[in-house]
């Protein structure tokens, strides 16, 4: 179950200069927490949280598309697909991530689809990460998702490494305890 | 699980018209075509699934009551685990009401001496408001002395035009759920996690509360009345919707202090879970539900293999 103080508290914590806004949601679009500089605490600021989860999502499904079949290489022009396996740690993240010009995207090692996707646009940049939860100890039963937001100095690595962070506390958090009974 | 329970009381005094409203999704203008019931109407009732209230409607024309406590008494008074007796406030006789409510109540103690009784002093809208608080404590200070009995007796004012129905009856099945501190730790673990100022558990069809919990909170919530009102007001709106041809499943209200979801949580149960933090987002809570309810499934799955192990 989700505790939503706890989950607000959690992504506060990736918030930084550079990083403006913390999004948790759900790959249908539901937006589940978000957290953003300055504090918000108007209906406005709710409702373009869920507009950027929304967007976010339908991004993220495009690629996990892509993934899935494995052809992301040809389609952004590289010759070799995206399911060759590799190890997702930083080594050998390029190995399985295909850098665009201006997008990257990151596959799963069984061709299960999509890892994360980053977007540079002009104002800022879009991390998206999948929170990798054991989907038989999943006690939220539908894909996650993590979004980072940064403004125009951030650097993809950084946002990276914080969406890995993030994602990581979560997939352990969210699974089911082993209890025998309630 | 059958459960007996006997619904009785002089005639016309509002059984029938209380029985279609709670169990058979009469609205109350609905009872004003309901004639006088001939001896006893049977119905079976289906709560919480694996419970049957076997409901007896026992018709309250002289003839009739004085056949079940003469002919008929092994036959209606064996086995019962609630008397449900209803009392016309506005009876002028209420002296032969209570001697009659009296043999009523030494034939159940002869034959079920564990029964519950409930006393239910219906018609209360047409007591003057000022009035009822008095006449209400005036009628149960003679019911407690007439009835002798181990358990004692209940009494309850009640009108089918408001919410007072709802309370007498949800206390009344409340007694007869085998499981209730179970489930009730299980929804206050629920709202702990879940941070909801409140959550409700209630029945599928009838819509009477089961039992409540409450999140973490200060002050005493103003209105101790908001259970039943609440049945009231979802029941009314679940009949709505189905004379618009619709089924009623979830319901959410989002307001700009609090949110309000209601949903299916068990096949026989809703569940509504109140959130006071505007900031949360519905598809938290929907999501914390669904989580919930393979956990509630599970209960009720354990207590249904352990009834029928009897």
């Amino acid at each position: 179950m989700l505790k939503p103080k706890r989950l607000q508290a959690l992504l506060e914590q990736s918030l930084s200069t550079t990083v403006s806004s913390a999004l948790l949601f759900t790959a249908s679009g539901s937006l589940l927490a978000y957290a953003s500089k300055p504090k918000p605490t108007t209906a406005a600021a709710a409702k373009e949280a869920r507009t950027q989860a929304a967007l976010a999502s339908a991004i993220w499904q495009d690629y996990d598309v892509l993934g899935r079949s494995g052809v992301v290489g040809e389609v952004l022009g590289e010759q070799e697909s995206g399911s060759r396996p590799g190890s997702g740690s930083s080594g050998g993240s390029e190995s399985n991530g295909i850098a665009g010009r201006w997008r990257s995207v990151g596959a799963d090692e069984h061709g299960a689809g999509t890892r994360w996707v980053c977007v540079e646009a002009e104002m800022g940049t879009l991390m998206i990460v999948k929170v990798d939860v054991d989907s038989e100890r999943n006690a939220v039963h539908e894909q996650l998702l993590v979004c980072l937001i940064g403004g125009k100095g951030a650097e993809e690595g950084i946002l990276k490494a914080k969406a890995d962070g993030l994602g990581r506390y979560l997939a352990e958090a969210l699974v089911e305890p082993e209890t025998n009974g309630p | 699980m059958r459960k007996k329970v006997l619904l009785m009381g002089k005639s016309g005094s509002g059984k029938s018209s209380m029985r279609s409203i709670v169990f058979s999704n009469y609205v109350a203008k609905d009872t004003r075509r309901l004639g006088a019931t001939i001896d006893v109407e049977h119905s079976h009732v289906r709560f919480l699934g694996n419970l049957v209230l076997n409901l007896w409607d026992c018709g309250g024309q002289d003839a009739f009551m004085e056949n079940y406590l003469a002919s008929q008494r092994d036959h209606i008074f064996r086995n019962v685990e609630v008397l449900i007796y209803v009392f016309d406030v506005e009876s002028r006789e209420f002296d032969r009401d209570l001697h009659t409510y009296t043999q009523c109540v030494d034939a159940l103690a002869q034959n079920s001496p564990d029964a519950q009784v409930f006393c239910l002093i219906h018609k209360m809208d047409l007591v003057q408001e000022e009035a009822r608080e008095s006449l209400f404590q005036d009628r149960q200070n003679a019911l407690r002395e007439r009835t002798r009995l181990r358990k004692g007796v209940t009494c309850l004012a009640t009108t089918i035009w408001d919410e007072t129905l709802y309370k007498a009856w949800s206390s009344i099945v409340y007694t007869l759920i085998p499981n209730i501190p179970t489930l009730e730790r299980h929804l206050a673990h629920f709202a702990e996690i879940a941070e909801a100022e409140e959550v409700v558990l209630f029945e599928r069809t009838t819509f009477l509360v089961i039992s409540h919990a409450a999140g973490a909170q200060d002050a005493e919530h103003p209105d101790p009345h908001r259970f039943e009102k609440i049945s009231n007001i979802v029941k009314q709106f679940k009949l709505s919707c189905s004379k618009m041809q619709s089924q009623f499943n979830a319901f959410e209200l989002r307001a700009h202090n609090f949110s309000a979801f209601i949903d299916v949580l068990t096949p026989n149960t809703y569940i509504m879970v109140v959130m006071s933090d505007p900031a949360v987002q519905s598809a938290t809570t929907l999501m914390n539900i669904a989580t919930a309810r393979k956990y509630f499934d599970k209960i009720e799955a354990n207590d249904r293999g352990s009834k029928d192990q009897r």
